[in-house]
């Protein structure tokens, strides 16, 4: 597991135990960027709801920013932060926890080329 | 003062964009989410011709080189050429950069074929409900941190 990504899960743990999914995943076809997926039942773009999808981004954001010069090659160019019923988190979701997908896999319709799930609680 | 085809770019996003308002209150969000992805196209686009001063936008050409990489559909791409990559990266931590990600997540790469065809894998294309389009529709265009209202308020088109 690449060390940049267990830190942010690191802080994830600490700091949203309610997280449902917490997925890295390359996923831009010819490109080694990554994207992060995070949902927990508490996220919603309304009130109480989007106040915590904003934090989740602010703690990634930081986590992302203290990890820089971690791994290289782990550049992340998105994060993902949505409620439990879009369709890409609950295909994510049919992923257990410590999960490493190595071959093209789909997921609502794209190709995750790689990926890490680190937080699954569909296990 | 701005070229003419920097210009004729920028209105041509915001006729999009009112495109996309009437496809949303006429209920077809499946066309409104493939002109969302054109319009966060277009505005790029009309970012990168400001900045490079193009008189018009360079033709796409049958070899690998500087002007195809212009005539992506790739937000990504583009968004590094416009200039706003750091901007919109997960390490900003903006509203903008927040938008910048949901709307990438779903405009991604070659992002007209996976909505326009189905998925081999499954037998379905991408699943976009009515919801998420709404959604979408406020992070490029009627958020208040919006990507295109980022655009707008520092006059970068």
């Amino acid at each position: 597991m690449v060390s940049r990504f267990e830190k942010i899960t690191q802080v994830i743990n600490k700091k949203h135990k309610d997280a449902s999914l917490l997925a890295f995943v390359r996923i831009d076809e010819g490109q080694d960027t990554w994207t992060i997926l995070f949902s927990s039942p508490l996220i919603s773009y309304t009130g109480r709801g989007d106040e915590i999808r904003k934090q989740v981004f602010a703690d990634i954001s930081k986590a992302l920013n203290e990890t820089q010069d971690e791994t290289p090659g782990t550049t992340v160019v998105r994060v993902g932060i949505f409620p439990l019923d879009r369709h890409i988190i609950k295909d994510a979701l049919k992923f257990k926890a410590g999960t490493h997908i190595t071959e093209p896999t789909r997921m609502n319709g794209n190709t995750v080329f790689e990926g890490y799930i680190t937080i699954s609680k569909s296990n | 003062m701005l070229n003419h085809y920097t210009t004729t770019m920028r209105e041509i996003a915001k006729q999009r964009m009112k495109t996309v308002e009437a496809l949303i209150n006429a209920h077809d969000y499946e066309g409104a989410a493939y002109i969302i992805g054109l319009t966060g196209e277009i505005a790029l686009k009309a970012v990168i011709s400001k900045r490079l001063n193009f008189s018009e936008y360079p033709p796409k050409t049958t070899t690998k080189n500087q002007q195809n990489y212009l005539r992506t559909h790739d937000h990504q791409e583009l968004v590094v050429l416009a200039g706003l990559s750091g901007v919109f990266s997960p390490t900003a931590n903006t509203p903008e950069a927040l938008n910048w990600s949901e709307y990438t997540n779903q405009y991604r790469g070659d992002w007209i074929s996976r909505l326009r065809y189905h998925d081999e894998g499954t037998g379905r294309s991408i699943v976009i409900t009515d919801d998420e389009v709404k959604r979408l529709y406020e992070v490029l265009i009627s958020d208040e941190n919006s990507i295109i209202k980022y655009i707008q308020r520092k006059r970068l088109w």
